[in-house]
C-alpha cells in the first residue's frame, strides 16, 4: 500500500492552435490505505487525472508521486480498471485474472492461488473456464476488478468502472467492491460521475469543478467500514448527496 | 483487404440464424439442400452427355470419360497433383508467415511502414499473373518461381490484414495489460497478437485461394510437373476430359484446404462473438 500524492498538477492538450486546459493546478493526497472517490460531472477531466496517475500520460506542470516517487510510466504498482470492456476476451475467465501474476513472472502455484482467491471474493470461481462473452456486463466487471487485485498493486484506479451498469448490477457490484476492498486493504482511487456510489465507497470524496477541472472541497465521508446498501436511503447519507451536488452545481456553466 | 466480409463469411451460418427473421426460414436442413443440388448437378451431366448425347465431349466430356482420363493417367495424376499442391503450401505458408512478421514490424515501427508502404501500395495491385516473364527469368521455370509468386500474393493480403488489424486492437486493452505488468514484448505476445488471430486467419482463407489460383497459371506457362501444367498440355491435343479432370482435381484440394482453415479458426477464435 501506497500514498499518492499530487502537487500542483496540470493538463494541458494541445491540438495545432487549440489549447485545452483539462486539469488545474490541482493538489490533493490520498493517504495509505485509504478509498479518495473523485466525483465530477462527465468530462470534467477525471479521466485525466486518473491517467496522470497511471502513468498513461505525463503531467504539464507539477507532479504525481507515489510513496514520493515520481510517477513516470505505466506500472503494475498502479492497476486501473477501467470503464470500457478491458477485459481480454481470448482468455478464459481464470486466465485473465492470472495475467498479471503470470506477465510479473510469478510461480505457476502463486498464479493459481491470486486467481482462486480474487475469484472467489468476486464471487465467480464457478465461472473460470468461460470465455468472457458467456458473461454478463456485471460479471465482466467483476473479472476486471479480480485481474487488478491479482496483480497485488500498490494503487488501485478505477475510473468509473460502473458507470454503464443498471443500477441493481451497481448495487451488487458496491457491495462486491466493498467485500473485495475490506478482505485486501489497498489505496483505492475511484473517479465516479455518480455521487452516491462516491460516498458510499469513500473514506473522502474529492469535488472537481468542471472545465477546467480544479478540487472544489475534499469532503470526509463519515460512516466507516462495512457498510450496508440501506445506507443509502439515511437521512446522514441523503444529506451529504445533497451537499455535494450542490457543490457541483455551483460550477455547472450555465 | 475487406475484413469485414471475410468475417461475415466465416460466421455465415451463425449470421443465419441470428439474423433472418424466422418466417423466412426454410425447414429443409441446409446440408440437405447443398446435396440434393449436388445431385441434381450430377444428374444433369450425365443425362446431357452420355444419358442423351446432348453435348459432345469435346465441349463437356461426360462422367465415364473422366473416370477413363483418371485410369489412364493414374499415378502421374497423383504426381502432378502432388506437384501442385506442395507448391500451394510452401509459397502459402511462407508468404502468410512473412508477411504477418512484417505487418507486425510496420505496425511497430514508424520508419519501417513509411519506408515498406508506398512499395506495398505498389505492387498490390498488381496481379502476381502479370510478373510471369520476369519470374521466368530470374527463376526459370523451376518450383522456385512458382513459389514465388504463390508467396508474394499471400504476403501483400497478409501485410495489409496484419497491419490494419494491429492498429483496430482496442487501446484500452493494451493500457490494461501495462498497467497489470506486462513489458513491451509481452504486449505483442500475449496482446496484440491474440486479439489479431480472426484477421490473420481471413487472411489465410483468401491466401490459399490465391495461392492455388497463382501456382497452376504460373504453371500454365511452363513446368515440369503440376496440374497447370497437365491441363495446358491437354489442352494443345484438345483433351477436354483430362482438362476438366485436373479443374475438378484443383477444387476438391482447394476446398479442403479452405475447410482445414474453417475448422481450425472455429476452434481459434471460439472466444470470438
Amino acid at each position: 500500500m501506497s500514498k499518492v500524492q499530487l502537487s500542483g498538477v496540470s493538463k494541458v492538450f494541445e491540438r495545432g492552435s487549440s489549447r485545452t486546459v483539462a486539469l488545474e493546478d490541482s493538489s490533493f493526497t490520498v493517504r495509505t490505505g485509504e478509498t479518495v472517490c473523485l466525483v465530477g460531472p462527465s468530462g470534467c477531466g477525471k479521466t485525466t487525472i486518473l491517467n496522470l496517475i497511471a502513468g498513461f500520460t505525463p503531467a504539464s506542470t507539477g507532479s504525481v508521486q507515489v510513496d514520493d516517487l515520481v510517477v513516470t510510466g505505466p506500472s503494475s504498482e498502479r492497476a486501473v480498471v477501467f470503464q470500457a470492456d478491458a477485459v481480454f476476451p481470448w482468455l478464459t475467465v481464470a486466465k485473465n485474472v492470472a495475467f498479471g501474476p503470470s506477465a510479473q513472472g510469478k510461480s505457476r502455484d502463486e498464479q493459481e492461488e491470486r486467481t482462486n482467491r480474487f475469484l472467489t471474493l468476486v464471487g465467480l470461481s464457478d465461472f473460470k473456464d468461460a470465455f468472457p462473452k458467456e458473461l454478463s456486463g456485471g460479471m465482466k466487471k467483476r473479472v476486471d476488478l479480480a485481474r487488478a487485485y491479482a496483480s497485488e498493486p500498490k494503487v488501485l484506479l478505477l475510473d468509473e468502472p460502473f458507470g454503464a451498469l443498471d443500477v441493481f448490477t451497481k448495487e451488487a457490484m458496491w457491495l462486491a467492491f466493498q467485500k473485495v476492498a475490506e478482505a485486501e486493504p489497498k489505496t483505492v482511487i475511484f473517479v465516479t460521475h455518480d455521487i452516491e456510489e462516491a460516498i458510499f465507497l469513500g473514506d473522502r470524496v474529492v469535488v472537481m469543478t468542471p472545465r477546467p477541472a480544479r478540487v472544489r472541497e475534499i469532503i470526509d465521508v463519515p460512516f466507516g467500514a462495512n457498510r450496508s446498501i440501506e445506507l443509502r436511503d439515511t437521512p446522514a447519507f441523503q444529506a451529504l448527496r445533497v451537499q455535494i451536488t450542490l457543490l457541483l452545481r455551483e460550477g455547472r456553466i450555465e | 483487404m475487406s475484413k469485414r466480409s471475410d468475417k461475415s463469411e466465416l460466421k455465415s451460418e451463425q449470421l443465419d440464424r441470428k439474423r433472418l427473421p424466422k418466417g423466412k426460414r426454410c425447414s429443409i436442413p441446409g446440408p440437405a439442400i447443398s446435396i440434393l443440388v449436388l445431385i441434381a448437378l450430377a444428374t444433369l451431366w450425365w443425362t446431357a452427355t452420355t444419358g442423351l448425347g446432348l453435348v459432345r465431349e469435346l465441349f463437356f466430356p461426360s462422367p465415364e470419360s473422366l473416370f477413363q482420363s483418371l485410369t489412364t493417367l493414374n499415378i502421374r495424376l497423383l504426381e502432378d497433383a502432388l506437384a501442385t499442391l506442395s507448391r500451394v503450401l510452401i509459397s502459402w505458408i511462407g508468404g502468410s508467415t512473412l508477411g504477418v512478421l512484417t505487418g507486425l514490424l510496420m505496425a511497430r515501427s514508424h520508419i519501417l511502414r513509411y519506408a515498406l508502404n508506398p512499395i506495398i501500395e505498389a505492387v498490390r495491385p498488381v496481379p502476381p499473373v502479370a510478373l510471369i516473364p520476369f519470374v521466368i527469368l530470374w527463376f526459370g521455370i523451376g518450383d522456385d518461381g512458382k513459389i514465388f509468386l504463390g508467396a508474394l500474393a499471400c504476403f501483400m493480403v497478409m501485410v495489409v490484414n496484419t497491419s490494419v488489424a494491429v492498429t483496430n486492437v482496442p487501446p484500452v486493452l493494451l493500457q490494461a495489460a501495462r498497467s497489470l505488468g506486462a513489458s513491451e514484448g509481452a504486449l505483442y505476445r500475449r496482446v496484440v497478437f491474440p486479439s489479431i488471430v480472426p484477421e490473420i486467419l481471413s487472411g489465410f482463407r483468401i491466401g490459399s485461394a490465391l495461392a492455388f489460383a497463382v501456382i497452376v497459371a504460373a504453371e500454365f506457362l511452363g513446368a515440369d510437373a503440376g496440374l497447370g501444367r497437365l491441363i495446358m498440355s491437354a489442352s494443345r491435343t484438345l483433351n477436354t476430359s483430362v482438362v476438366l479432370l485436373g479443374t475438378i482435381v484443383i477444387a476438391v484440394m482447394a476446398v479442403l484446404v479452405d475447410q482445414i482453415i474453417l475448422r481450425l479458426s472455429r476452434f481459434l477464435t471460439r472466444w470470438s462473438t
